[in-house]
């Protein structure tokens, strides 16, 4: 299986973790990746000034290369490559990298997607929003869920 | 015979509403990770709950699971990345 997985403890390049990919390809015809940034404002439209993401000794990476994993069973592609952030995330910033690829299209989109779904529900991390007036922890919502049980029904 | 304990770390949102770690007794026949829970949950309310999954040396475990003093367990509140 050509799997990278890692945790970032600083920012990372997304157009250099997109390029390292690459470059380690062979033939396939298609690449997609996805970069998750951090939003500067709350659900309610508050100024955020950092999204905390705690992790839990090995247990954390555990779980991203178990999702990995997964997708490699479950979808025909060649290699992906998954980098999530930990600790202090600042607003603009990646929190966290997918790139996947395959021979065709749909298999590289729809394990990068996969891959997007499970590691909103089941990545060992808890989210801590902060801002100038106090800190709130970010569960879940109902719809990262449902994006979830998509994939229970295929 | 001496008292036999376990250390329970908190994570997430669990470390705010209790210190980062608080210590269990371990009975003389060991426990299981339902009773670990129950035990918590008795020492501080808000660490009871069914949404709470206990971790036993960097694994989720289900509540039957054997939990021995040398183990290293923590407590986890519903995980979310991405």
């Amino acid at each position: 299986m050509n799997a990278h997985v890692a945790l970032a403890h600083e920012a990372f390049d997304a157009a250099e973790e997109l390029r390292q990919f690459t470059v380690a390809l062979a033939d396939e015809g298609a690449i997609v990746s996805f970069v998750g940034r951090m939003r500067p404002t709350d659900a309610d439209g508050s100024a955020l000034s950092a999204l905390v993401l705690e992790h839990y000794r090995g247990a954390t990476l555990a779980s991203i290369e178990a999702i990995v994993r997964e997708a490699h069973e479950r979808f025909l592609i060649t290699a992906s490559r998954t980098v999530h952030r930990v600790g202090a995330v600042a607003p603009g910033q990646g929190i966290v990298f997918v790139a996947t690829a395959a021979a065709h299209r749909r298999a590289a989109f729809e394990a990068a997607d996969f891959l997007m779904d499970q590691l909103k529900t089941r990545a060992v991390l808890w989210k801590r929003e902060e801002s100038g007036t106090g800190r709130r922890w970010v569960e879940p919502a109902a719809s990262d869920h449902d994006d979830q049980a998509r994939w229970d029904k295929r | 015979m001496t008292r036999q304990t376990v250390r329970v770390e908190l994570c997430g949102k669990l470390a705010d509403i209790a210190p980062a770690a608080i210590t269990i007794d371990v009975p003389a026949g060991g426990m299981t990770a339902r009773e670990l829970l129950a035990a918590a949950g008795a020492a501080h309310p808000l660490l009871s709950g069914e949404r709470i999954k206990v971790c036993v040396n960097e694994v989720v475990v289900d509540g039957n699971f054997a939990i021995g003093p040398g183990d290293t367990v923590a407590l986890f509140p519903p995980v979310s990345g991405g």
